[in-house]
């Protein structure tokens, strides 16, 4: 079993976020080579993830599950415990790519909505400044290759934050750009392109909402009457 | 156990000062596993000079390999050692071949597959083949090494003779049978190949792929691993 921990953990770093089709893709026939039963439910799997945890937390390494509202999907992250836009994907990479990285989190991380038209990011503008800008085709490289590990999000003509932003950067996201992006007051975890109440406009995690309501039907913020409906597929600004 | 008597104790510090192993997982451990966990998607060789900066300085590097190599074998399956003691490089390489192809992004199977593809042909004829017989094989595939191929990219040959070698999936050898003759260059599995993907693997995927039974390659199979024996 351990070994196949350790091959399940190798495979989530080399995928950096995956969903349950790609986990099970993964541990089927994983398991199957070295004759272990494979989790069989969304919470085994968990406690799977959690055992595997325990062993690489102190190192610096996690494996975290994340809901992800834009695609309404949870994903595995593998994530780093203490990483800065800094220390992120900068292998081998120039300062100026490394800015362009930073860049980009801040000009999302303050749009509305939390996304920006594809084509902005690769607007010189962005690189103002830099004494050695990359070219325009090094920065779709390079967004590529962030998107490919799910520190963005390509999707419909905008750019949005990964689900490894998410996890990775929650603690500098969250205290960095406590204006535009907040916490969810019911779990404290960090909360975009979810439910907003219809009054005050803060936004929840479903889930958390959802948990709430089962006992209250007044928003946790302002106390007024909860009125939005906790629909199965929501859009960005509900 | 280590003697503890005090004389023992002091004859060894003395004599050990260079080499007194941490045992113990510090901010240095972790920043130098960081760096290695970092650098070890590209697959590229790691420099000793590098880690010795993520240490703080070669001493710092040196008492912590022993428990960064434990750890990275105990916790991730990942076998760090030494590449080559001339050039002080390592490399990270998988404790056992990959179960299936899903361990692999969508982007990474494309590779994965040429590779695959090189290392049955090789393995085939006896684990050694001259380069410009490779590239007749791949052509046979509606493969051109020199130009952009739908599936495979823009650089095949780059992806080859650069990628793959310095991936050590594969090894490059130049020779030369005498003085008057032009140099040849041949193709064998390379280090990372050898530890990553079981012979076995490759028979499989040949047997898919060419349409024959595994047993066909039986001959194959025991010369590979006949190879391997000699060499161990």
């Amino acid at each position: 079993m351990e070994v196949v921990k350790r091959g399940f953990t190798r495979a989530c770093k080399n995928h950096s976020y995956l969903c349950y089709e790609t986990i099970d893709e993964i541990l089927t026939p994983l398991c199957a080579s070295h004759k272990v039963s494979k989790p069989a439910s969304n919470e085994a799997i968990k406690a799977f993830v959690n055992d595997i945890n325990d062993s690489i937390r102190d190192l610096g390494q996690s494996l975290v599950f994340i809901k992800y509202p834009l695609m309404g999907k949870e994903y595995l992250v593998y994530a780093k415990t203490d990483a800065t836009p800094d220390s992120i994907a900068n292998t081998g990479l120039t300062a100026e790519e490394c800015q362009y990285f930073s860049k980009l989190l801040d000009k999302i991380a303050t749009a509305d909505d939390c996304r920006i038209p594809w084509n902005v990011a690769y607007n010189e503008l962005f690189l103002q400044g830099l004494a050695k800008p990359p070219k325009k085709s090094r920065m779709q490289h390079l967004l590529q290759k962030w998107s490919q590990m799910g520190y963005f999000l390509d999707k419909d003509e905008y750019i949005y934050l990964g689900p490894r932003s998410l996890v990775e950067l929650n603690f500098y996201l969250t205290s960095s750009y406590s204006e535009h992006i907040k916490s969810c007051t019911l779990c404290k975890g960090l909360v975009l392109w979810d439910i907003r109440c219809g009054s005050c406009q803060i936004q929840f995690h479903r889930d958390c909402i959802h948990t709430y309501l089962q006992k209250r039907d007044i928003c946790p913020s302002c106390g007024s009457l909860w009125t939005t409906p906790l629909r199965r597929s929501s859009s960005a600004s509900s | 156990m280590a003697s503890t008597s005090r004389a023992a104790r002091s004859q060894n510090a003395n004599l050990t000062q260079a080499t007194q192993h941490i045992t113990e997982v510090d901010g240095k451990v972790r920043a130098i596993l960081n760096y290695i966990l970092d650098h070890s998607a590209e697959q590229i060789p790691i420099k000793e000079k590098d880690l010795a900066t993520a240490a703080g300085d070669k001493n710092e590097l040196k008492k912590r390999l022993q428990l960064v190599t434990e750890l990275l074998a105990q916790r991730f399956g990942i076998i760090f050692k030494q590449l080559d003691s001339a050039t002080k490089t390592y490399i990270c390489t998988s404790e056992a071949p990959m179960a299936s192809i899903h361990e692999l992004t969508p982007v990474q199977r494309p590779q994965i597959t040429l590779l695959y593809i090189i290392l049955m042909y090789i393995f085939l004829r006896g684990n050694r083949i001259e380069d410009s017989k490779l590239y007749g094989m791949l052509e046979l595939l509606n493969i051109q090494v020199d130009e952009e191929h739908g599936y495979f990219g823009a650089n095949v040959r780059k992806l080859i003779e650069e990628t793959f070698v310095k991936q050590q999936y594969l090894k490059r050898e130049r020779s030369q049978l005498n003085a008057y003759d032009d140099p040849k260059i041949f193709f064998l599995w390379g280090l990372r190949a050898k530890a990553e993907i079981s012979y076995e693997h490759i028979v499989q995927f040949a047997a898919k792929l060419l349409n024959q039974d595994p047993r066909n390659f039986d001959h194959q199979l025991a010369m590979a691993q006949a190879a391997e024996n000699e060499e161990q």
